[in-house]
């Protein structure tokens, strides 16, 4: 009577057929993922994507088309915005990004502005024309500017040369949001300790307005204190105003405070004023005369 | 007869492999890129890079931003998304801003044989 044997060699060749295939899938040829959507990318690709949003609305002002673009992300669009510009002023990234971001940022927080501040785009007609020699192009390296352009020069406004023709479904957008007029440098209006206000302590409170009183985002504030400094923006808590800005001081440093570029700095901020051995807070409001 | 069967376990192993590598485990979120976007995504990537090049007349950043998208030339890129924008729809606005970069772009760095008739 002979002993059955066991089929040992069909599970040895199974596991290193799959480990083959494994290999193979994963390493050697590992699947191209394609079409996708925005919301996919990788964090870091995601946060080119968003800073794109943010400069492009810089050229153009057109919120809804911006507010569409971050929907693609499928992500809090506020936040993000005010959490990438902080990482990249924490990481020393370019301040005019970080600026970028912080005024989508603020424009998302405000979106209802009053009618009479809008101002048309000059080439708002209603018919979506495509220029009939598009079609016909190919993309190769004779493709032919002069077909799908019709003020082909190096303009920063080209539309200004656009033929009746040229269509524009753009919403009509603020083109002014408020932001620090050039030659009008911000002053130190009131700087004063903060004793009462909840949250403040330890805190450097700042509020940027224009001259008319109106919080201004996107200026850049610098803070100073012996052996350091810091900047960052305003715009980047929306929700409390769109001039504000903070800072987390250290007890026992005194600090200086500058607004803006010709800006006047404002000195001797500490967390000690509120009396020594209490925790007190700091405010200054920056306005332009 | 065994190693027939042995074979064709192997073959059986690498079959379940594939099938679980290619087809119900997707790449780690890490590797998707701007490069596997849509065509249309792309298509308004490049926009955007058209739009912030109004903005700031910075050609080495615009080429730096499509550098994103593809290993190829950032002309081509923009030149694609010329054709594009009109299957897409676009605006004569955007196929203004795109062309302007292009012609930006072929002053920069022109593609080679150049790129007119």
């Amino acid at each position: 009577m002979s002993e059955r044997r066991r089929p040992y060699y069909l599970i040895t060749g199974l596991v290193l057929g799959l480990l083959l295939g494994m290999l193979y899938a994963r390493a050697i040829n590992p699947p191209v993922l394609v079409n996708l959507t925005p919301g996919r990318l990788n964090p870091v690709d995601q946060d080119q994507y968003r800073l794109m949003i943010a400069l492009a609305f810089q050229a153009d002002s057109d919120l809804g088309r911006a507010i569409a673009r971050l929907d693609l992300l499928g992500d809090n669009p506020l936040a993000d915005l005010a959490s990438q510009a902080q990482r990249m002023l924490a990481g020393g990234g370019s301040m005019e990004d970080a600026r970028a971001l912080a005024l989508l940022a603020q424009a998302l927080a405000q979106p209802s502005i009053p009618v009479a501040t809008l101002e048309p785009s000059p080439t708002e007609t209603p018919s979506p024309t495509i220029t009939p020699e598009l079609p016909t192009l190919t993309p190769s390296p004779t493709l032919d500017l002069a077909a799908v352009v019709h003020s082909p020069t190096l303009s920063r406004t080209p539309l200004q040369g656009a033929s009746p023709t040229g269509a524009a479904t753009y919403t009509p957008r603020p083109t002014n949001t408020p932001q620090p007029t050039a030659g009008a440098p911000f002053l130190p209006v009131e700087s004063k300790a903060v004793c009462d206000v909840p949250g403040a302590a330890g805190r450097l409170l700042v509020e940027v307005q224009d001259a008319a009183g109106t919080p201004v985002a996107g200026v850049r504030i610098v803070v100073s204190w012996p052996g350091g400094q810091d900047e960052f923006f305003t715009g980047l808590h929306p929700q409390i105003d769109d001039g504000y800005a903070d800072f987390s001081m250290s007890e026992g440093v005194i600090y200086s405070i500058r607004a803006g570029e010709g800006g006047q700095a404002t000195a001797g901020i500490s967390t000690s004023g509120c009396g020594a051995g209490v925790l007190g807070g700091w405010s200054v409001l920056f306005q332009q005369p | 007869m065994r190693w027939v069967a042995f074979i064709a376990s192997i073959l059986l192993g690498i079959t379940i492999s594939l099938v679980i590598g290619w087809m119900l485990i997707p790449p780690a979120a890490d590797q998707v890129t701007p490069a596997a976007l849509r065509a249309d995504y792309k298509t308004d990537y490049v926009l955007m890079a058209a739009e912030a090049y109004q903005n700031d007349a910075d050609i080495v950043a615009a080429a730096r931003r499509l550098a994103l998208l593809s290993n190829q030339a950032p002309l081509y890129l923009v030149q694609e998304a010329i054709l594009n924008a009109g299957q897409l729809g676009y605006t004569q606005q955007d196929v203004d801003w795109l062309a302007v970069l292009a012609q930006a772009l072929e002053a920069w760095a022109p593609l080679p044989g150049g790129s007119t008739p």
